[in-house]
């Protein structure tokens, strides 16, 4: 069964320097490079990832909010790429977009009706009255009251707006939606309440997410395949239980056992692998494998000479490293026991 | 300080956000409170931009009645007594002419009150050639960018490059004296700082998550700037616009006083000024009321802006 | 002998137009030398008004420290002289801040702004300041200091400006470094850096730690000391494993079991706290946390719950804490909440 979308050798330069003139001879911003990833219908992805490491981009690019600078991408077989038009504005419907911050994501001069009422205005949607009816009806399901349509924003906290973020993308009624660090910006004990409707949605409408965080509890929570991101590649991409019981890659291994868990005694015992460094600029990432700057067992010449390959390391589960076939992992090059703090 | 602000956006380009407000969520009942709304309120609050908004009231009201009261009450502004002008001329203030008489007689506080007529008449007109201009270039400039966004920018550039009342009074020169011209020559040398202020502001909001949620849902390029770029960029217009009145008002007052704005017996407050240069140790009245009205009406405008940016700026709850 | 810190009862209150927002509420806790102490809550919670209180940072309007006191080394920082307070800042009481980039002057080199303090308290010259400086910027990782020190900034990535914060934080020896959510704006990779580079720093110099943040994961990580902060009042404070491994207020419950798991392999729907935050200026009757509590009973609406002892130095702002019955609910929930 082919999956509802697949994306081969993804790829989005941005280009650096202002004016006419310098942006013609400034440097590129290599954000995403090479990414390939398939979702299935139903299923949540996560990519995951540092900052710069292309996970953003990566999303804005499958709905087209930026063009891709090379690669493709088919959305139920459809070359998401190549449409115009109102073909372009029908993929729109199938295929929508949650933002990461509630305060930003909703035009502050628009009630909560006239925002949610957005999208089925541009589509053409029903009457005034059928509209209002649905805005109503999906704020009941968001868990808002349905009298808050006539106000603003601004009167709201971040976890309602969020809400009414997530009502707006549901209005039309998609197949796939980008979910672009949905809970980020939002306070802790907010951010439970959004995952549970997110999920709860997901199965009353038999949603597809794509779900885009830099938080690795969520991610494990959420999603049911994950790909690790850095410097703009793919370097991990297996099921959850996979990547985070037993990572194959090296910088996977040092993300996880970074992350402090809220268990005073494991955080004792946890080995920690720290990285050394900054993450290297995107405008001039290193060469052969972009993270052997600041891997723990990187060898020379081969890590600094060739790019490894997003090779498979078990059934659905592949890994981007010289040294990834070689799994499971020789006692000599594991990094560190009980690195997500998992057993 | 975190935790008193409600809204703060951790979202730095080093990647991880933090918790945020969420604390503070007061819901007001019954109906939404606007924008519109809120601001108002805070304007109210700003004492001297309410004085400002008062002056100006009263102002228009007198200038726009005058018609009905003035020539009764305080008399002509224009018409002189030839066979009374000795006697009636630069008489000082007093019950029957509280601002005085000029040399030729005529009652100034007439003169003021029909000065201030041209004054707003002007402020309003020049500025609203200049928006138009202004917001028209301002947007294609930031909308288009690219080479669009040089050229206007680059001209508005030119124009800055020129001291104001120098390329205000050549273009007077060339385009005669008299008030319809006067209003376009500050229009057309004034629209440059608003296409400025306009493209910046577009900019700032074309980069917001809404304008891409927008475009995520499909909307079309119109719908965009219209629906969510336009209302949202207009607060620093209104602003400059509002200040902008007051320059007009100032400009034109200075080509009067050079003899290239209002054409005399027209009173103008410029105008009144310049006569007044030769008595201002034995008639200083002749210059003092029409300045002081220069001053109040500019000062007034200038203090209502100052308020309303205050009061449009601030987008998140105190 | 007196306790490093003593922050006894503070009541830190804002007096706005809008009303008076009671930041900080009743906070008490102590911290002793060479000790962690991790300040949790979520934004509004007060933990960084408090830090800032005891740095005497907060402007008096429109703040105003109601009634309590802090004390350092015995002596109380509330009432000292102006000139007082500023030798201790800085000096004995330094603080890093959350957002290293706009808490670092842009047009200063950041080896200058290190020398600050030492030039301001320690009267050093300015060619001592500026080696000291160096000497610094290479303890806290920074490699190749003598160059880097004559960066701005800007010219510095995020994790790099914050191990110069810590650098001029550390640069007089303070006996306390309060930490204001210094990791929540860095990537994961490098927030384990800086926090092993402040571990490290304390098991040089003996320095006591105020950790504040939103993530309970760096305080398991950091601290000895828990204090758990809710609506501007301490609700529960003790060492790490007590608040950890037997909490005993449902604020602290809540939090716990709301977060995803990290070591269980049936996913089900989370465990949120309901509702949300209250606001600062009209704080609900009785227990801030009672309108959201899973185990509210009547006396909670009508008396407010103060700090009570319940043994090996946990304290608890509950009515029933000392309760063992009341106690031994099982935080589980049974099915998600929205």
């Amino acid at each position: 069964m082919a999956a509802l979308l697949q994306v081969d050798g993804l790829t989005k330069h941005f280009r650096v320097g202002q004016g006419v003139v310098l942006s013609r001879l400034g440097k590129t911003v290599k954000a995403v490079e090479d990414v390939s990833f398939a979702v299935d219908q139903g299923e949540t992805l996560g990519l995951v990832g540092e900052s710069g490491c292309g996970k953003s981009t990566t999303g804005r690019c499958l709905n087209r909010l930026l063009e891709p600078t090379a690669g493709k991408i088919h959305f139920e077989d459809i070359d998401v790429r190549k449409l115009r038009g109102k073909r372009l504005k029908a993929y729109r419907r199938d295929v929508q977009f949650i933002f990461q911050d509630p305060y930003a994501s909703l035009n502050p001069r628009m009630t909560f009706g006239e925002i949610m009422a957005e999208p089925l205005v541009i589509h053409g949607i029903g009457t005034r009255k059928e509209r209002q009816d649905r805005c109503k009806e999906m704020l009941q399901i968001v868990g808002l009251s349905p009298e808050h349509i006539h106000r603003y924003p601004h009167e709201f906290s971040g976890g309602q707006r969020q809400r009414v973020g997530i009502a707006r993308a549901l209005m039309l009624r998609p197949k796939m939606i980008i979910c672009d660090e949905p809970v980020s910006a939002l306070d802790v004990s907010i951010q439970a309440q959004i995952i549970n409707l997110l999920e709860e949605l997901q199965q009353e409408f038999g949603l597809t997410y794509l779900f885009i965080a830099h938080d690795l509890a969520v991610i494990r929570h959420i999603c049911d395949r994950v790909a690790v991101m850095y410097l703009g590649k793919i370097v991990e991409l297996g099921g959850w239980r996979e990547v985070y019981n037993t990572p194959n890659h090296p910088y996977t291994q040092s993300l996880l056992s970074a992350v402090p868990v809220p268990d005073p005694e494991k955080q004792r015992q946890r080995d920690r692998i720290i990285l050394r460094g900054d993450v290297p600029s995107p405008i001039d990432p290193p060469t052969g494998c972009r993270f052997h700057t600041r891997c723990p067992i990187a060898e020379f010449p081969i890590c600094s000479d060739e790019e490894p390959p997003l090779q498979e390391v078990a059934i659905g589960h592949r890994a981007a490293c010289h040294f990834a076939k070689a799994f499971p992992i020789p006692e000599h090059r594991m990094l560190g026991t009980d690195l997500f703090a998992g057993e | 300080m975190e935790d008193l602000q409600a809204a703060e956006q951790v979202n730095s380009p080093d990647g991880a956000g933090g918790g945020n407000g969420d604390s503070q969520a007061q819901e007001v009942g019954g109906r939404g409170r606007t924008l519109r709304g809120d601001a108002w309120r805070r304007l109210r609050r700003n004492k001297l931009a309410l004085a400002g908004l008062t002056w100006i009231v009263i102002i228009i009201l007198i200038a726009v009645t005058a018609d009905l009261w003035v020539t009764r009450v305080l008399g002509d502004p224009i018409e002189i007594d030839t066979t009374r002008t000795a006697e009636l001329s630069l008489q000082s203030p007093s019950a029957h002419h509280p601002f005085g008489t000029d040399k030729l007689g005529r009652d100034i506080a007439s003169r003021v009150v029909y000065g201030a007529r041209v004054s707003l008449l002007i402020g309003v007109v020049a500025v609203a050639i200049m928006v138009i201009i202004g917001l028209i270039m301002g947007a294609i400039a930031a909308y288009y960018g690219g080479i669009w966004d040089s050229l206007i920018m680059r001209t508005a550039d030119i124009f800055f490059a020129f001291p104001y009342v120098l390329f205000a009074i050549a273009l007077i020169a060339v385009l005669g004296k008299g008030i319809q011209n006067v209003f376009i020559a500050i229009g057309l040398l004034g629209w440059p700082s608003i296409a400025r202020v306009f493209r910046s502001s577009i900019l700032s909001v074309k980069e917001t998550e809404y304008v891409d949620a927008a475009r995520a849902m499909g909307a079309s390029t119109p719908r965009i700037l219209f629906r969510h770029i336009m209302p949202n960029a207009m607060a620093p217009i209104i602003v400059y616009a509002t200040m902008s009145v007051g320059g007009a008002i100032l400009t034109e007052a200075a080509l009067s006083f050079l003899g290239m704005g209002v054409v005399p017996p027209a009173p103008s407050w410029g105008g009144m000024l310049s006569e007044a240069r030769g008595y201002l140790f034995t008639a200083p009245w002749l210059m003092l009321y029409p300045g002081i009205a220069i001053l109040t009406t500019v000062l007034a405008f200038v203090l209502l802006g100052d308020g309303l940016r205050d009061a449009l700026d601030v987008k998140l709850k105190e | 002998m007196p306790a490093l810190l003593e922050v006894d009862d503070l009541h830190m209150h804002f007096f706005t137009r809008d009303g008076v927002v009671k930041a900080v509420d009743g906070v008490s806790f102590t911290l002793e030398a060479g000790r962690t102490l991790g300040v949790v809550g979520e934004s509004g919670s007060g933990k960084s008004v408090t830090a800032l209180s005891i740095m005497r940072l907060i402007p008096e309007p429109p703040g105003k420290v109601v009634s309590g006191d802090v004390r350092f080394k015995g002596e109380s920082i509330l009432t000292m002289s102006d000139k007082e307070q500023r030798k201790l800042r800085g000096n004995r009481i330094a603080m890093i801040f959350q957002d290293p980039m706009t808490s670092l002057n842009p047009v200063h080199r950041i080896g200058k702004q290190i020398a600050e303090p030492l030039r301001l308290h320690k009267n050093f010259t300015r060619k001592e300041a500026w080696d000291a400086a160096v000497e610094l910027l290479a303890q806290v990782g920074i490699p190749q200091a003598a160059e880097r020190a004559r960066d701005y900034p800007h010219e510095f990535s995020g994790g790099m400006r914050q191990r110069a914060m810590i650098a001029m934080a550390l640069a007089c020896g303070p006996d306390i470094l309060i930490a204001d959510e210094p990791t929540t704006a860095l990537d994961v990779t490098i927030q384990a850096q800086i926090l092993e580079l402040m571990q490290e720093i304390q098991a040089r110099t003996e320095s006591a730690i105020i950790m504040i943040t939103h993530d309970l994961g760096v305080v398991a990580d950091m601290a000895d000391h828990v204090l758990v902060m809710y609506a501007g009042k301490a609700v529960e404070f003790g060492p790490a494993d007590e608040v950890f491994y037997r909490p005993v207020h449902p604020y602290t419950w809540g939090w716990l079991e709301s977060l995803p798991r990290h070591d269980v392999d049936e996913k089900g729907l989370l465990c949120p706290i309901k509702g949300q935050p209250p606001s600062l200026i009209n704080l609900p009757g009785g227990c801030s946390f009672g309108p959201r509590c899973a185990f509210a009973r009547d006396s909670c609406r009508e008396t407010e719950p103060h700090l009570v002892d319940i043994g090996n130095g946990h304290l608890s702002a509950c009515h029933y804490c000392g309760d063992d019955e009341f106690v031994a609910q099982s935080p589980r929930c049974a099915a998600g909440g929205r």
